[in-house]
């Protein structure tokens, strides 16, 4: 019988004690009592555990795992269980077993509430009916209520071996005053309504054919009873499905739609995104002259969530989408780029952000707007990943976002950035962008955007010494170094000039200017990295210096330098 | 890694909840179980008052006005509203009302209705104010000390209260209980014929499918012995339709009993059957339907429910294929093919037609493997054997009997228990005699139906 309701009070007499599960005083200290109690508990535990937590839990796991021990032991320890429901209270033979006021927790009442007066365990319950029973009475604790099933129903179709209910049935007419006259019906009222009379025509008839018993085999009765097995639902869930959007006039193209998307979250439960990608290739054939509506459906079936489940089936570092799936969302990349954009987002750089990547890339109608609308709030490797997909739809504001990007404190979107400012052509916007990575906060970055810089040539030398100058004291070997080279990249005669200048400090006097050598550490560095690319005299003189004064490490490459230059090594 | 006992077991009560979660709508059955709760608090409000005033008391016209409000709400969606007090328990349409956490006195409602040997009530339409009045006039008064049900009706009646019907006492029946065996197993099929007959005048008033009655009208079919003599002769009166849907699902759950189907394919299956034909109910104004597109229509109709549940599923391909010939391509599922032979079975055998049962399944032999699938038909054979139930027999002795019930087994394939109609001297039998085993009869000759 369905109900939802808050239930009956307490039957006179049987009060239930005043708080909790297993009142000692209330509960009965036989040894049968108390695992009784037990596995009760276990079993209310674990049917409320899935209001709480997703059924993968380890919690779950644990209630479950214990739901079998304890119940296992009552039944294999003290044999059959059989238990009268009362509105609060389960008894074992006349004693309390299980006692809890509050409803929202109560077993006793759930039980009470939807029907059951009797329930019994043999010792041979099997532990699929334990689990089937725990299934059954965790969907009434989440609250679910289905116009389908009742508790009665479904508990008729668990075919129950050992696993005994006594429950109400519905009601049925008590006469313990009958009336000689049959109640009126004080006119009905109401208008009927009839089919034809002639509802179904016979179907035409042929000659007869004698009748005998045929024994049908076991075999055969399998294969009918296989046509309805579990597994048959979602086929036959899609089959329906396709066949009333087929069939739908515009009147019924909501219904139809509807019913897709029903079909498609079974799927989803049931995990079968194989077949929700099926589905929906069949619906855009199916639809294939009805362009609207066929772009109507696919929005709607692959939307945010589905598109986050049909990813996630798919193994981690998948970088390709299987076939099936990557036509499907390549076909409906209208529909699709902006969830996808959304789920590269929230992936950032998780094991699936190539995977999505890919896939955003391969939209081709994928909108600019629609990036660019999500970039302010992306940070990290979903920005990088937005990035790049502006940059394959529209290079012209990629860049102009790569540029704004440059001033972004986050490293990881500075080297993206910086990727695609390499490939742009160097001009005035270009340069201002790159002079922000050069002062980048990340020494990564800086060291990436030195020789991107010194594509600026001349006009770059002075950013790249006042980079070097500026930060001598604080410079790592490897970004000084870099910043050597890229002067030297960028315009060899002015490098030589600030390398000179380096290494001949100004200022001071002679006796200053002595004890103070070569300069930084890391400009000689920096200037022994620059030289290794410009020839001449100037720059051999600059190596001498060098390997006479300068700081013991860089004094002894460039000694090594110049020994694989006067032994016809090339600069 | 592969799941051990509880992985597994997780999973399957992961899906079974995600399965249940997609399969309700939340929506409809809040609905309904407000406007329920709303029904019976205020005819309770509207009683109580009948104790301090006259119902034509202007106190009364918030209350009635409201009443009347939910009554079209709930009319819109239920159809006819049945409210039915059982022990403490009030219901409405199957649903129990809430009491909440303090008494709100809502089990007085029973009370005040069984002061006149009354259980519940069904309101067939939406009262108007001067009906309601009226019934809480009615209700109010003091019982009379003799058939006091009667004479509310009466009083109804003279106070021309049209719509609205008094039920008797009801008690909750509880499953495994001693029946009330031959009176009880007609009356499932009455209280089947009326649910059906309700379910089709539903979805021809444009509302939502309601499976859940039918359901458990073939729950209760299921716990019984489908072979029961009982189940198997003529249906209590009632619409011709309905008539034949149970017919229908009668003869489908034969079938699917003798396939081996699960107690849970079964119920689907009856429920299926018991819809099979719902796309007649277009309603009064539609466009005239031809033959051929009753199925379609009839799964329009189902998809009024939403939620994806797998007998919905069921039905809806049951609906769509139960008229497609078991040979075509894509082949129909399982329930089209057996409704496919048992509809058509019953329309030559029980709609007027000139064939006498048995003729009707040796003809449809002639199509097995084209029009019908042959191993589906053979089970339909074999349960009811080659003198199906209703079939008129001559017995040697030139009594005339009719078969009664499903054959009993191989054995008895030809030769049923029967129920004399005539005696040879071509009078009627005795209403009370017991059936006749077949077995030793002799010669039987078949008779053509009745015109």
């Amino acid at each position: 019988m369905a109900s939802e309701s808050d239930g009956p009070p307490p039957e006179p007499g049987k009060q239930p004690p005043s708080e909790g599960v297993g009142d000692p005083g209330a509960i009965a200290g036989r040894a049968h009592a108390t695992a009784a109690q037990d596995a009760l508990l276990s079993l209310t535990r674990a049917a409320r555990s899935f209001t709480l937590y997703e059924p993968t839990n380890k919690v779950v796991r644990n209630l479950i795992a214990d739901y079998r021990d304890k119940m296992r032991h009552v039944l294999d320890s003290h044999g059959p269980l059989a238990l009268e429901v009362h509105a609060f209270e389960l008894l074992l033979g006349g004693e309390v077993v299980y006692v809890e006021k509050d409803r929202e927790r109560s077993l006793a009442f759930r039980l009470f509430r939807d029907g059951v007066r009797r329930l019994a365990f043999a010792p041979g319950t099997t532990w699929e009916e334990l689990l089937r029973l725990l299934e059954i009475l965790s969907i009434r604790y989440t609250g679910v209520r289905q116009q389908e099933d009742d508790l009665v129903t479904l508990l008729r179709k668990a075919s129950f071996d050992h696993v005994s209910i006594t429950a109400i049935e519905g009601f049925v007419p008590e006469e313990e005053q009958a009336e000689t006259t049959a109640p009126s019906t004080a006119g009905a009222g109401t208008q009927r309504y009839d089919p034809p009379a002639e509802w179904d025509p016979p179907p035409p008839v042929g000659d007869p054919v004698a009748l005998r018993f045929r024994a049908v085999t076991d075999e055969l009765r399998q294969k009918l009873q296989a046509q309805e097995g579990p597994e048959t639902v979602a086929p036959h869930a899609t089959r329906a499905a396709l066949e009333l959007l087929a069939a739908a006039r515009p009147t019924e193209t909501d219904a139809a739609r509807g019913f897709v998307l029903e079909v498609r979250e079974f799927l989803l439960v049931e995990g079968r995104t194989d077949l929700v990608v099926e589905l929906a290739r069949a619906a855009t054939r199916v639809l294939a002259s009805r362009p609207e509506e066929k772009q109507a459906l696919v929005a709607l079936l692959l939307d945010a969530p589905t598109l986050k489940a049909l990813i996630a089936a798919l193994p981690p570092e998948t970088t390709q989408a299987p076939a099936p799936l990557a036509e499907l969302l390549a076909a409906a990349a209208d529909a699709v780029s902006g969830p996808l954009l959304d789920l590269l987002h929230a992936e950032g750089d998780g094991p699936r952000s190539s995977l999505l990547r890919g896939l955003v890339a391969g939209g081709s109608r994928l909108s600019p707007e629609a990036i660019a609308e999500r970039l302010p709030g992306a940070t990290g490797a979903a920005r990088v990943g937005l990035m790049r997909a502006l940059a394959e739809v529209d290079p012209t504001a990629a860049l102009r976002d790569a540029e704004a990007a440059t001033t972004q404190g986050d490293p990881e979107v500075q080297m993206e950035a910086l990727r695609q400012l390499q490939a742009a052509e160097f001009r005035p916007e270009v340069a201002r962008a790159l002079r922000h990575l050069v002062e980048s906060s990340a020494e990564e970055v800086r060291v990436a955007a030195l020789p991107a810089m010194a594509r600026g040539g001349v006009r770059a030398v002075p950013t790249l010494a006042a980079h070097a100058e500026k930060n001598a004291d604080a410079l790592s070997e490897a970004e000084a170094e870099a910043t050597g080279r890229a002067l030297a990249q960028a315009a060899p005669r002015g490098a030589l000039e600030r390398f000179e200048a380096w290494l001949h400090p100004q200022g001071g006097g002679l006796l200053g200017r002595l004890s103070r050598g070569l300069g930084p550490v890391a400009l000689q560095r920096a200037a022994l990295a620059g030289l290794e690319s410009i020839a001449g005299a100037e720059a051999d003189g600059l190596l001498e210096l060098l390997s006479q004064k300068g700081e013991a490490t860089v004094a002894a490459a460039a000694r090594r330098l110049l020994e694989r230059r006067r032994t016809g090594g090339t600069p | 890694m592969v799941p051990d006992d509880i992985g597994r077991a997780q999973e399957e009560l992961g899906r079974a909840i995600g399965r249940a979660r997609i399969g309700e709508d939340r929506e409809l059955a809040n609905r309904v179980r407000e406007l329920g709760e709303r029904l019976a608090h205020l005819l309770l409000g509207l009683l109580r008052m009948t104790r301090m005033h006259s119902p034509d008391n202007h106190a009364f016209d918030r209350p009635v006005e409201e009443l009347h409000v939910t009554l079209v709400h709930l009319n819109e969606i239920l159809g006819a509203v049945h409210l039915v007090a059982v022990e403490d328990q009030i219901y409405v349409n199957d649903i129990r009302i809430r009491t909440g956490e303090k008494a709100t006195g809502i089990q007085e409602l029973g009370g005040e209705l069984q002061r006149h040997n009354v259980g519940g009530l069904t309101f067939h339409q939406p009262l108007e104010d001067p009906a309601i009045r009226a019934l809480i006039g009615c209700l109010g008064n003091e019982p009379a000390p003799a058939e006091p049900r009667t004479a509310l009706a009466r009083a109804l009646e003279a106070a021309s209260v049209d719509g609205v019907e008094l039920q008797g006492r009801f008690r909750f029946r509880l499953a495994g209980e001693e029946r009330q065996e031959v009176t009880d197993r007609r009356d499932v099929l009455t209280r089947a014929l009326a649910a059906t007959d309700e379910a089709f005048q539903n979805l021809a008033a444009g509302r939502v499918p309601n499976p859940l009655p039918l359901r458990r009208i073939v729950t209760e079919l299921l716990e019984r012995d489908l072979g029961d003599p009982e189940l198997w002769g003529d249906l209590p009166e009632g619409p011709p339709f309905a008539r034949h849907h149970v017919r229908v699902a009668r003869l489908a759950l034969l079938v699917g009993r003798e396939a081996g189907l699960s107690q849970s394919v079964m119920q689907d299956l009856g429920v299926s059957a018991l819809y099979h034909d719902c796309g007649w109910a277009t309603g009064a104004g539609a466009p005239s339907l031809s033959p051929e597109g009753h199925p379609t229509a009839g799964a329009w109709l189902l998809l009024r429910q939403k939620g994806f549940h797998e007998a919905k599923t069921r039905r809806l391909l049951a609906t769509l294929e139960h008229h497609r010939d078991a040979n075509v391509r894509p082949h129909p599922g399982l329930f089209g093919r057996i409704l496919r032979i048992v509809e058509d079975y019953d329309t030559l055998s029980s709609r007027g037609g000139p064939h006498s049962p048995t003729m009707v399944l040796a003809r449809m032999l002639g199509a097995a493997g084209t029009r019908y699938d042959a191993v589906l038909l053979q089970l339909l054979i074999n349960a009811l054997g080659a003198y199906p139930p209703g079939t008129l027999l001559r017995l040697e002795d030139g009594s005339v009997v009719r078969v009664a019930a499903p054959t009993r087994g191989a054995d008895a394939f030809a030769h049923p228990l029967a129920r004399r109609l005539r005696l040879r001297d071509g009078s009627p039998a005795p209403p009370d005699e017991p059936l006749i085993d077949l077995k030793d009869a002799g010669k039987l000759t078949l008779l053509q139906p009745r015109a």
